[in-house]
């Protein structure tokens, strides 16, 4: 299968913080969810993806191609939301599609403007007027209007409303429905993630801890409820980990690895990504 | 590039509306007094308004943004050159319009309209893209206030007399020609050595 992105062993080290051999990889027609805590890696994972941090070591392909390799018709298919809004502040919409029909080749102004009104967005304002919902709008839309194959997102969604959130993950729905497009969003709203991911990478300290198809996830991991008894009973390497008061306990498990009838709720990716942050050696 | 020039250009629309109405009163007021230096004060807002452009790409890091798009480094470079030599030509116009006003009293003034501009970008922009707006602002000082002071203090002292003397010497039409050719190698060496700063640039 044709992949979007892989990225295979990169590390890149900053003073008190590296990745280090950080491996994932998107096959064509699917949405990937990259969580972890702030500062785990995932902007710098991205932002290595599309060059714009050099990387230490490693292979960065997309498109099958290595990312030195991509030629101005490539970087067309690439729609990229990073954080903050790129375009000048003194700037009004009007000016940033008349900047971009004259950027992109593949610019589809048309879509624009009805995006653009969709998502209420005036023409003539100033962005520094507008609101961080509206930026963060106004990022997914350009990133949206030039045909991209691949839309990398970098928290594209924080500070919006859960209104156009919806709005926005169906839009994103739509998108992949085309086999050739794909999507990475890296976002700390996991139940956006939940609901249109197909496969989700969760990074820790600047290492990947799994990358996974989301429905296999939520098969493999239970929340467990039981008394402290019958937890110490347990296999210690079917444990994540664990929340302990003096009546009960909540832990993270492997389904597979647990023998026996307990209460098990399946797990939400918040639960997964908690209980994987605190895990104790 | 031509999507990175517009940016430049409407980012400096705003300013437009205040710096157009300045140039052009003291400019022609300048004509109507003889100060031939008044004729020639667009080529100074010519030569700084770049840096505003500059100054709104890093506050926005737009830049960072423009490696993900179908742009390339040469072209992020250039553009800004471009950018300084339209409002350079725009400054030279201006100065035409005047000095043909003025009964075409300032002609010599004319060339130095564009030369000013070039010749400030071509130290300028090299210096920005490596060390930043801000930096370069102090920067700028040093380098162009000390020497600026020595040669006035030497000339002061007459120690270039010989040097002045020598110059005089040469026909205007000499003269100009090689002012013309020393600012378009600096303006060609300046932009090699933009483009190579801005090769390895993490922006």
């Amino acid at each position: 299968m044709e992949k979007a992105f892989e990225i295979r062993n990169l590390n890149k080290a900053y003073k008190g913080f590296a990745l280090k051999n950080v491996s994932l990889s998107l096959p064509k027609g699917y949405i990937m969810g990259f969580v972890g805590k702030n500062g785990a890696g995932k902007s710098t994972t991205m932002n290595c993806l599309l060059g714009i941090t050099k990387k230490d070591s490693g292979t960065l392909k997309i498109f099958d191609k290595d990312i030195s390799q991509l030629t101005a018709a490539d970087k067309e298919k690439i729609g990229v939301v990073l954080d903050g809004c790129p375009f000048a502040e003194i700037l009004n919409v009007k000016d940033i599609a008349l900047i971009l029909a004259n950027t992109y080749k593949n610019w589809d102004g048309e879509k624009f403007d009805n995006l653009r009104r969709r998502f209420a967005l005036p023409k003539d304002k100033q962005i520094k007027d507008f609101s961080t919902g509206m930026r963060a709008k106004l990022n997914i839309a350009v990133a949206l209007c030039h045909n991209a194959q691949l839309l990398v997102l970098d928290e594209a969604t924080s500070g919006l409303d859960p209104v156009v959130r919806d709005e926005i993950l169906d839009i994103l729905q739509d998108f992949v429905q085309d086999e050739n497009n794909s999507v990475l969003i890296s976002s700390h709203i996991t139940s956006d993630l939940e609901k249109i991911c197909d496969y989700i990478a969760f990074i820790k300290d600047g290492e990947i801890i799994f990358v996974e198809n989301k429905d296999d996830l939520m098969e493999k991991y239970a929340v467990i409820h039981c008394t402290n008894e019958q937890f110490a009973q347990l296999d210690p390497n079917a444990v994540i980990s664990c929340k302990q008061n003096s009546f009960s306990t909540q832990a993270l498990v492997l389904k597979d690895r647990i023998s026996g009838e307990y209460v098990m709720d399946k797990p939400s990716i918040e639960d997964i990504m908690l209980y994987y942050t605190k895990e104790v050696q | 590039m031509k999507g990175l020039v517009l940016k430049d250009l409407l980012v400096l629309k705003v300013a437009m509306k205040t710096v157009v109405p300045i140039v052009l009163i003291f400019g022609f007021m300048g004509a109507m007094s003889g100060s031939a230096y008044m004729t020639t004060f667009a080529s100074v807002y010519a030569a700084i308004l770049p840096m505003t452009s500059i100054a709104y790409d890093e506050r926005c890091a737009f830049n960072r943004y423009a490696m993900t798009m179908p742009v390339k480094t040469r072209d992020i470079v250039l553009s800004k050159y471009v950018t300084g030599l339209i409002l350079a030509v725009a400054a030279l116009v201006i100065c035409i319009v005047i000095t043909a006003f003025s009964g075409g009293m300032y002609a010599e003034t004319i060339l130095t309209a564009i030369l000013i501009p070039m010749f400030y970008h071509s130290f300028m922009l090299p210096v920005m893209f490596k060390f930043g707006v801000e930096k370069s602002r102090l920067i700028v000082m040093v380098t162009v206030v000390i020497p600026a002071l020595a040669i006035g203090f030497a000339e002061e002292a007459g120690v270039l007399d010989g040097f002045i003397t020598t110059l005089a010497s040469f026909s205007p039409t000499v003269l100009i020609t090689g002012l013309v050719c020393v600012v378009l190698a600096m303006y060609i060496a300046s932009i090699f050595a933009s483009i190579a700063i801005c090769k390895n640039k993490e922006w």
